[in-house]
């Protein structure tokens, strides 16, 4: 891995870029494809806002079976009540979609400046690390919760289960980075289990 | 309107406003749907605001849907959240009291432009960060991030002007009205 960074024609002593690029270099700034393709990545913040969305009822009977009583006494009409936590789950809801499109911007930097290796999918889709990442730690709880009815985040089951994805998704990406050194993979999995956690705790 | 910005961060930012506010308004409107305790209340008209008075917490209301602009649209969010729950919530004690044909005899020439004036208001507060979003996930290997939020801003800004306008133009309407009747 001994390339010169500079392996063109050395650019004329005058400077001022004047140097013409021969047509058969590519492009230094042509295209490099994000390393999950867009589509995912939209594809599965929809179905992530969505889950969320379903959730909202569940969460609704959630908060009203637990309205301390003093604070219920002291709002002595149950329309009232209603309105404030209905108010208060769809504000949930939307807060949640927030956070999740930050941790999704926050997933796509990562794969464009920390580690850009990829998955090739059929056809010419393919997925990055983070993105994985991001699905597994979404998707599969709030499906479960949905499913069964259960508020994953009072389950330990859920931490294992996120603390498993974030040390397992490395693996899936072991060809890209077993020959780097021992610096390089603690960064990679500190950024993993950082971005699994984050999940975790939104 | 000339000058707005035409992309598709701005689509964006006006279909989810768009959303926030539908699903708000359904909210509060479902939750008070049914309700007629408010009926004694409203039968005694209560005091009417003055057109200034009304103005100012118009303008105070796009202020707050606009805040967005800073704060990657989080406060534009819960604010557009809260606020078209309110909408929603008094549209039901409306309808519940008066009517539906009542209501909209007495608001209907301008409540929709002031809605309208929110809309646009959460619009240009969304506008910054769909525009970075847009930015993260473009083909480019080193996106500008700090450099097209800090463009989005004049952008916002185009758009909270329409919003203002609107919100005036409603209340000169409103003060009509009230001083006809």
């Amino acid at each position: 891995m001994n390339s010169e960074p500079m392996s063109g024609p050395a650019p004329s002593p005058s400077g001022v870029g004047a140097a013409p690029r021969p047509d058969d270099l590519p492009e230094p700034d042509a295209k490099p494809a994000p390393a999950t393709s867009r589509f995912l990545w939209f594809g599965a913040y929809a179905l992530v806002v969505l889950l969320t969305a379903l959730r909202a009822p569940q969460a609704y009977a959630h908060v009203s079976d637990r309205v301390p009583s003093e604070l219920s006494e002291g709002i002595d009409d149950a329309d009232m009540q209603s309105l404030a936590l209905r108010s208060a789950v769809l504000i949930g809801v939307i807060v949640t979609a927030f956070t999740v499109a930050v941790y999704f911007v926050l997933a796509a930097m990562l794969e464009k400046k920390v580690f850009t290796a990829r998955k090739t999918l059929r056809g010419r889709a393919s997925f990055g690390l983070f993105f994985l990442i991001m699905v597994l730690c979404f998707v599969p709880t709030q499906a479960a919760g949905l499913a069964f009815d259960v508020v994953p985040r009072e389950s330990l089951y859920y931490y294992a289960y996120i603390l498993a994805v974030a040390i397992a998704a490395p693996w899936v990406f072991r060809g890209v980075w077993k020959g780097l050194p021992a610096r390089k993979i603690a960064i990679l999995f500190t950024a993993s289990i950082a971005m699994a956690s984050l999940t975790g705790i939104g | 309107m000339a000058g707005l910005p035409k992309d598709r961060a701005s689509l964006a930012a006006a279909l989810a406003s768009l959303a926030v506010f539908t699903a708000g308004a359904t909210v509060g409107y479902i939750a008070l749907a049914d309700v007629e305790l408010f009926a004694r209340a409203t039968a005694e008209s209560e005091p009417a605001m003055s057109p200034w008075a009304i103005l100012g917490q118009n303008l105070g209301a796009i202020l707050f849907m606009f805040s967005g602009a800073v704060t990657f649209g989080l406060t534009t969010l819960v604010g557009l959240a809260m606020l078209s729950a309110y909408v929603g919530a008094t549209m039901a004690v409306g309808i519940g009291n008066v009517g539906l044909a009542r209501l909209v005899s007495d608001t209907g020439m301008y409540a929709p432009i002031e809605f309208l004036g929110c809309l646009v208001a959460a619009a240009a507060g969304l506008y910054p960060a769909f525009t970075v979003i847009g930015a993260v996930f473009a083909d480019r290997e080193r996106p500008q991030l700090l450099h097209s939020y800090l463009n989005s801003l004049y952008g916002s800004l185009k758009i909270f002007a329409l919003a203002a306008a609107l919100i005036v133009s409603a209340a000169a309407i409103e003060a009509i009205v009230l001083a006809i009747r």
